[in-house]
């Protein structure tokens, strides 16, 4: 410390920062937040997951942990949750709060974001919660079929952030809108691909077909049509029970040839998802490729024990592997295998109602030469008649210099765009976006959007 | 009962702030305004423009910079609103506060007698430990006329603080 500052510091040391002026402080700031008026119109505010990152890196002391929804929200506003809809509607259901932050809807895409947080604080949730596709949407008098992806978890608080993504309709705006959740899991113990050393031609011999394909109940099959047919064999079941080393869901129910190829019947323990799969993989390799990896096809299937031995969302169920690889073959290979199983269940019945916004919109004039049309909305953008290509990469450049790269997820080809070479793109954004914050839009690298500061944008916004 | 804040992390970081640097934005704002209601009511204002910038802040420089250059701001804006008395005799004012009891008062009175635009550069650049970068971004002027304020600054000090002269050079390209 400079010599100035060190006497400044000592001449002034008895002039502090008294409880009465913090409290003062505090005042003011809530204050402010009591008093801050919404802005005119509907005005979506949003920030990238990446940007609040950075902010979160130069607090360490203060805030060393991944953002919560609220964080998120607040990033440019601090009043902004109150304007949002559903103005954070939150179920408590055995001690985890699950709260819809912020739902709308663009006719093209919808988001709805919320948090689940182990209010309990018993480390239920995790940074690889998954929710087990138990979630459903039901709005405007049907189900709604959405897919949910986890942004972040906050370990202080214990509050995992979700995005769920479902295709947009001119019905469900304002409607209102059900969330229900029944589980969530957190804590799966992953095993990548492994050898497991074991001896596969020491216990493959010919043996008859006890039953074929069709005849198996709550079957799924992969390798159908390709592989496998309705009158594809299979063996008895649960006629041994053999562990393979380190694979910890299942045991070998059954192994053996029938038609040439080599039949691993595995039985697998009750689970809600415990999963895998079994690989050939030449000897001496290290790892698996396409040269020398032997996939199967697969049918997994349940017995009348299975069900016995199941309850509710509980299953257990046998998984028939089948390699089509001779006894000569099978001596150049090893067994790997790799497996998901279960963490941590956690199980409520959560349900919020809730509607979601209208978002807001803006056309945009764009070159004739890139595009017939193209609209923005605060979820996404959207190109008519693009000529720029499908895998056209739109980026948006956003106040304060963040950039926002999409590429298309959407791409659809009317019978007229499929002689003329062009496509109708759909980009959908990480996060909602402030359309006042966007400075430029640029599709396949040509400018389509520019904010003027002496001239209106290009475009009319509107709110339907 | 106050109704509780929107935002628990962020009054949790503004917290933390003030608990790091509180005092030394407070004597910071008596310094700039010679006058201690006037420092409480900058210290208020600069703590909330802190809270509500915060989601803003992008970590372009570090947390104290950020902080002491809101403070500065403040400051200048109450300054120019209230024009606080100058003191030609170097006396300190008469704003409820006394130095510390058997502490020398020489640096204070001396930086309290500067105009204001030597003043600030003098209390950004070592009191406040900002590079002449930081400060012309936070006084919005260009870095040169910092350094040339901080020259003439040094320069009025050297005659009343002979024996606390400091002798540091003024680099212009630090940050």
């Amino acid at each position: 410390m400079n010599r100035l500052k060190q006497a400044a510091d000592n001449a002034l040391r008895d002039l502090t920062v008294s409880p009465a002026l913090r409290e003062a402080v505090w005042n003011r700031i809530r204050e402010e937040e009591a008093s801050a008026a919404p802005r005119k119109g509907r005005k979506w505010v949003a920030v990238l997951l990446a940007a609040v990152l950075s902010l979160l890196a130069v607090f360490p002391a203060a805030a060393a942990v991944s953002p919560t929804a609220n964080n998120w929200l607040f990033a440019l506003s601090p009043s902004l949750a109150e304007r949002l809809y559903p103005v954070n509607r939150t179920v408590t259901e055995n001690g985890i709060a699950l709260t819809v932050h912020y739902a709308a809807n663009d006719d093209r895409r919808a988001m709805i974001f919320l948090t689940l947080c182990d209010t309990q604080k018993k480390n239920r949730l995790a940074a690889d919660t998954d929710l087990m596709d138990s979630y459903s949407l039901k709005g405007a008098g049907s189900h709604i079929a959405c897919t949910s992806e986890l942004l972040q978890y906050d370990s202080d608080t214990q509050t995992a952030v979700y995005c769920l993504s479902l295709a947009g309709h001119k019905r469900l705006s304002g409607k209102m809108t059900v969330l229900s959740l029944l589980r969530f899991m957190s804590g799966k113990t992953v095993q990548e691909y492994y050898n497991t050393g074991f001896a596969c031609g020491a216990y493959a011999t010919e043996k008859e077909a006890a039953t074929t394909l069709q005849k198996v109940k709550n079957r799924g099959a992969v390798g159908y049509d390709q592989v496998l047919s309705d009158d594809t064999p299979l063996l008895e079941t649960d006629q041994t029970e053999i562990a393979i080393p380190g694979f910890e869901p299942a045991v070998i129910s059954n192994i053996g040839y029938l038609d040439g190829k080599l039949h691993i019947q595995t039985r697998w323990s009750a689970s809600f998802d415990n999963h895998g799969s079994l690989c050939l993989v030449k000897k001496g390799a290290d790892a698996m490729d396409e040269d020398n990896t032997i996939e199967p096809a697969g049918v997994q299937y349940r017995t009348a024990e299975d069900e016995a031995a199941s309850d509710g969302s509980v299953y257990q169920k046998h998984i028939e592997y089948i390699f089509p690889v001779s006894p000569q073959e099978l001596a150049q290979y090893d067994l790997w295998a790799e497996y998901t199983l279960d963490g941590t269940v956690t199980e409520g019945e959560w349900e919020v109602n809730f509607r979601l916004e209208q978002a807001e919109s803006r056309e945009l004039t764009v070159p004739a030469s890139l595009a017939s049309s193209a609209t923005v909305s605060t979820l996404g953008l959207d190109v008519g008649g693009s000529r720029a290509g499908t895998e056209a990469l739109a980026e948006v450049q956003l106040t304060g210099g963040d950039t926002i790269a999409v590429k298309p997820l959407l791409v659809d080809k009317s019978l007229s765009q499929l002689l003329s070479d062009s496509s109708d793109l759909s980009y959908t954004f990480p996060a909602p976006i402030d359309l006042n914050d966007i400075q430029t839009i640029t599709l396949d690298g040509t400018c389509i959007y520019q904010k003027d500061a002496n001239s209106a944008p290009g475009g009319t916004t509107s709110e339907r | 009962m106050p109704a509780p804040l929107a935002n628990n992390r962020q009054a949790q970081t503004i917290e933390a702030l003030m608990a790091e640097h509180g005092d030394g934005i407070l004597r910071l704002c008596y310094l700039y305004l010679k006058d201690v209601q006037l420092a409480e009511d900058a210290f208020q204002e600069t703590f909330l423009r802190a809270y509500q910038a915060l989601p803003k802040f992008k970590g372009t420089s570090s947390v104290k910079t950020w902080l002491y250059a809101i403070a500065a701001n403040v400051c200048r804006s109450e300054y120019r609103k209230k024009k606080p008395l100058a003191f030609s005799d170097c006396t300190l004012p008469e704003a409820g506060y006394e130095p510390a009891m058997g502490e020398d008062d020489t640096v204070v009175r001396a930086v309290l007698a500067l105009d204001e635009k030597y003043r600030e550069v003098i209390l950004l650049f070592y009191y406040s430990d900002m590079s002449v970068k930081d400060i012309a971004r936070a006084l919005h002027v260009s870095s040169s006329a910092v350094t040339v304020r901080l020259s003439r600054a040094r320069e009025k000090l050297k005659k009343d603080l002979k024996e606390w002269y400091f002798d540091e050079p003024i680099e212009t390209g630090c940050g």
